[in-house]
């Protein structure tokens, strides 16, 4: 009796040890785990997890997924799960500064109003036109941070996943618009140029960079960049002085994210404007790229017969292929990186060539590379050159790929040993010094040389230069590639954007001055610094034509430069960790076999559609001919002949008409026989097969063991 | 271990010796492969992962284990064999967890006899072979734990009828307990219920492997409900032989 009860009294005992050891795993055991998938699906980077550890405030996800009208359609349930477990993981890691909330929004319900509220999109999905909600608000708990939203999950963005993600959680987390520091050696908020005698207008990529962000314009003899900036960019730093390169160096090592824009020959430099001293138009920060691990020859520019584009020659000439004016497409990108997806075409004007220093601490990676027909040629000869047909007499390519821009990461030293550098007496001011218009293929003048024309995006003119009246406001272009960035990448809304960008007169009336801060003499964390060897790409004559349209600036880009700046910009102002996260592994893994049986068989079809619209044309045209030979009282009678041609024509239409449909029908029964032979397969023949093999060896072991015994 | 050992083998032969086995490894490889293709729609959905084939993996356990746990101690009892067994020089816990592994190791050659699915998929595609390796283990710690329960229930009865029913029973409350039929119907209880109602699920579990993740609270869930499930065997045939 007592060992029953005792046994009984066990059982519970048990029972409870198994709940409460259940229970204690659950919550005692987080994040131990091993991610079997090939491209470590589940496993967030570690920017993420550094990000979501730093958030400045809380922040709640709502994931919207029409989920039942779209039980049809396993593909896009797939990768809805798929999106949603990677929130939950983003919710577990955030340590409870993330909330996640999944809402169905069932047609005509509440949640669809509020769905459609938040600005997402019903996408219809399918031909049957069901639509589906799939996308994701991130809203910060404070009351001024920003609602961010990925509007529509696209299936095609899905390497991308954990950045997109990422981005905007990060952006919702941000109460204020990052702030931009920009030093520029060029007249990038336009200025007067001397050589046309004309004002000329801000840059369009710049007038993008002040709607977007906070952007403040450092001038040279700036000692110190402060840490509030997000980023840090640089254009054309010609002969800056050595403090604005200490402050560039310090603020790089202290861990600040910058973007430069060197050129071994930048067409904009107009050097001042006056008609005297033809200086170099080159820009290079050497000392700091030298600490930085790389190095840019500033004397010599890249000639790719690849990527080189056809500039006109003036009226009655044939257009050139310019080895120095490059119309680089998807294959010279680095798509690993997310600031190049969904990029087409970059144009650079005599760009220069980044290369990592050998034994350097940093790893350069390259984000735009030449192709192999390239060499880099002197500057000088491109400066000088008057007929883009020359440059092919000394052309020989090497085969090396030439980056032309590239991030560079990693640990880093100052390029200041010695500290900060001593005060000079004040330097002459060069830049007002009067220059000479120049030869360069690029110059802001109105030569034949300056019409590039961009054979492959179709626009003749690239710019029109008229310039707004003076002292007018800036406006807000319509259509610009700035307001489809806009709307892709969720970031900050462009309004206020007059208002954001501070100018260097009202940061000169600012509060009494910070005590410097202690120079360091190397990298905290890795540096983060993007390079590009062009200048040019920015001006707008290699990517947009701006017109002016009852005084509003309308641009129309035909190339992806101001995208490109502006991804650069928008992934180097979140933060190194978002930085950090490249692109992810594939989840869609489709029947490769069933998809090349359906590739060789749409082939097929469209030889025969082709054929038939061939044989279409023939006898149209036939027909046409016919017409044309009929005069007199026959003109509204066919003729026998006629008659006969359309007879024939209809019956050859009738007949390509059916053999079309067979190969459609062949297309359909190929895959329905493969998949009927596989059935069949794992269904009844192979465990037969199975099972029998199984038999037969159990039969041979017991034979052998009754005849060992 | 050694005395485990020898149980184990003479099990696993015994399974082997009556033509139950095979016909329930033909039945097995049949009914995965026609859930499969026809309820899973596994070529239609022309994905090269094997989802539709492990998604039916917790329903064909819940019939198909109970048939080999039914036998495990039910059948030693009817036929008397449980005593003789018991006064042989092997402990009781030696027996309890030799018979299971025996009944374990079956269904993982069950289990292994599937790989046709495995190399259809990698013909007709390229799936993520880490996930498929994730999921065949996850669905045999999960077979593990039908079984263990088998075992318990097998202990309970002497009918191996009733065995099976009893088995049938507790394993399908173990898989619906995160199904989203309970859970909705939970939901109005306070949140930590709900969730330590999920937490007691396989098709929790067992889906969270599924994806190619190994947790140690999946795999410790697995391993837990193992070892309960085969203590409580060895104190239910305890408490039967003091009666």
């Amino acid at each position: 009796m007592t060992k029953r009860l005792f046994s009984s009294a066990g059982l519970i005992v048990l029972a409870a040890v198994v709940l409460i050891g259940v229970m204690l795993v659950n919550s005692l055991f987080k994040n131990l785990r091993v991610d079997l998938t090939e491209d470590n699906l589940y496993t967030l980077s570690d920017g993420t997890r550094n990000m979501l550890t730093n958030l400045q405030e809380p922040v709640t996800l709502t994931f919207y997924f029409t989920n039942k009208a779209s039980e049809d359609l396993p593909f896009w349930r797939t990768y809805a799960k798929r999106v949603r477990e990677l929130l939950e993981e983003y919710e577990e890691l955030a340590n409870g500064k993330l909330t996640l909330n999944v809402i169905d929004p069932e047609p005509f319900s509440e949640e669809e109003d509020q769905a459609s509220e938040a600005g997402l999109q019903a996408v219809p999905v399918n031909l049957g036109g069901t639509e589906l909600y799939f996308g994701l608000v991130a809203k910060g708990q404070a009351k001024e941070s920003a609602e961010e939203s990925i509007t529509f999950f696209q299936p095609d963005r899905e390497n991308f996943l954990e950045y997109d993600i990422s981005k905007v959680i990060f952006a919702a987390s941000q109460t204020k618009k990052p702030k931009v520091a920009l030093v520029a050696g060029l007249q990038v908020d336009g200025g007067y140029n001397m050589a046309t005698r004309q004002p000329t207008d801000p840059w369009m990529a710049v007038s993008q960079l002040d709607q977007l962000f906070e952007v403040e314009r450092l001038e040279d003899d700036t000692v110190e960049i402060s840490d509030d900036f997000d980023l840090l960019v640089v254009i054309h730093p010609k002969e800056l002085s050595d403090d604005m390169q200490f402050a560039i160096d310090q603020y790089v090592l202290r861990g600040g994210n910058t973007l430069i824009f060197v050129d071994p020959l930048a067409g904009q430099d107009t050097g001042g404007g006056m008609m005297m001293a033809m200086g170099p138009k080159s820009s290079n920060l050497e000392k700091l790229f030298k600490a930085w691990g790389v190095t840019m020859d500033s004397k010599k520019v890249v000639a790719d017969s690849g990527y080189a584009l056809s500039i006109s020659q003036g009226s009655g000439k044939r257009p050139v292929r310019h080895l120095g004016i490059l119309g680089l497409k998807q294959q010279a990108f680095n798509t690993e990186e997310v600031v190049m997806v969904e990029l087409e075409q970059i144009n650079m004007a005599t760009a220069g060539a980044i290369k990592a220093i050998e034994g350097a601490s940093t790893k350069m990676m390259p984000l735009i590379q030449s192709s192999t027909e390239a060499m880099l040629m002197d500057a000088s000869k491109l400066a000088m050159m008057s007929d883009p047909k020359k440059l092919y007499d000394d052309f020989k390519p090497t085969g090396e790929r030439y980056a032309l821009a590239a991030r560079i990461q990693g640990p880093a030293k100052t390029a200041f040993p010695d500290g900060r550098p001593e005060k000079k007496a004040e330097p002459a001011d060069e830049k007002s010094a009067p220059a000479a218009t120049t030869e360069s293929p690029l110059d802001n003048s109105e030569s034949a040389d300056t019409e590039a024309v961009m054979e492959e995006t179709g626009e003749e003119d690239t710019v029109e230069q008229t310039p707004p009246p003076v002292g007018s406001e800036q406006v807000k272009p319509e259509s610009t590639e700035a307001a489809e960035v806009i709307d892709e990448e969720n970031t900050t809304t462009v309004e206020n954007a007059a208002a954001s960008s501070v100018t260097a007169e009202a940061s000169e009336q600012e509060e009494p001055k910070k005590p410097l801060l202690a120079p360091v003499s190397e990298s905290k964390q890795d540096i983060n610094v993007v390079v590009v060897a062009d200048t040019d790409m920015l001006a707008d004559m290699l990517w947009v034509s701006v017109r002016t349209f009852f005084g509003q600036r309308i641009a129309q880009p035909f190339a992806n430069n101001g995208a490109f700046f502006i991804n650069a910009v928008d992934n180097m102002v979140g933060n190194a960790d978002l930085i950090s996260i490249r692109s992810r592994g594939q989840f869609s893994r489709p029947f490769t076999v069933v998809d090349e049986i359906e590739r060789k068989a749409e082939d097929k079809f469209r030889v025969k559609e082709q054929e038939l619209l061939q044989k279409l044309n023939e006898t149209e045209s036939k027909l046409a001919e016919l017409q044309q030979q009929k005069q007199g009282d026959d003109k509204l009678s066919l003729s026998p002949e006629q008659q006969k041609e359309i007879e024939q024509f209809q019956k050859d239409k009738l007949a390509i008409r059916k053999e079309l449909r067979d190969v459609q029908h062949k297309l359909g029964q190929d895959i329905e026989a493969l998949g009927e032979n596989i059935k069949l397969l794992n269904i009844f023949l192979l465990p037969l097969l199975l099972t029998i093999l199984l038999v037969i060896s159990r039969t041979v072991v017991n034979k052998r063991q009754y005849a060992m015994a | 271990m050694g005395k485990i050992n020898i149980i184990l083998k003479r099990e696993l032969s015994s399974y082997f010796a009556t033509p139950l086995a095979y016909v329930f490894i033909v039945i097995f490889l049949m009914l995965t492969s026609v859930f499969t293709f026809y309820l899973g729609n596994f070529f239609e959905r022309r994905q090269a992962d094997l989802l539709p084939f492990f998604d039916f993996h917790p329903w064909l356990y819940l019939f198909l284990i109970p048939a080999i746990a039914m036998r495990l101690w039910a059948e030693e009892r009817k036929s008397g064999t449980l005593e003789l067994l018991l006064t042989l020089p092997i402990n009781l816990r030696d027996a309890v967890i030799g018979k299971f592994l025996a009944a374990w190791l079956f269904t993982g050659i069950a289990l292994l006899f599937t790989f046709p699915v495995w190399m259809t998929v990698n013909y007709l595609g390229n799936p993520d072979n880490g996930i498929i390796v994730a999921s065949y283990l996850g669905s045999w710690l999960m077979a593990g734990s039908f079984l263990a329960i088998g075992s318990c229930m097998s202990a309970v009865t002497n009918n191996q009828v009733i065995a099976f029913i009893l088995t049938v029973v507790v394993c399908f409350l173990f898989v619906v307990a995160g199904s989203p039929m309970v859970l909705d119907f939970a939901h109005k209880l306070p949140q930590t219920i709900v969730d330590t109602i999920a937490s007691f699920s396989f098709l929790t579990h067992f889906n969270a492997i599924k994806k190619g993740v190994l947790d140690i609270r999946d795999l410790v869930f697995f391993f837990v409900m193992i070892a309960a499930w085969l203590i409580a065997t060895a104190v239910v045939i305890d408490m039967k032989k003091a009666n």
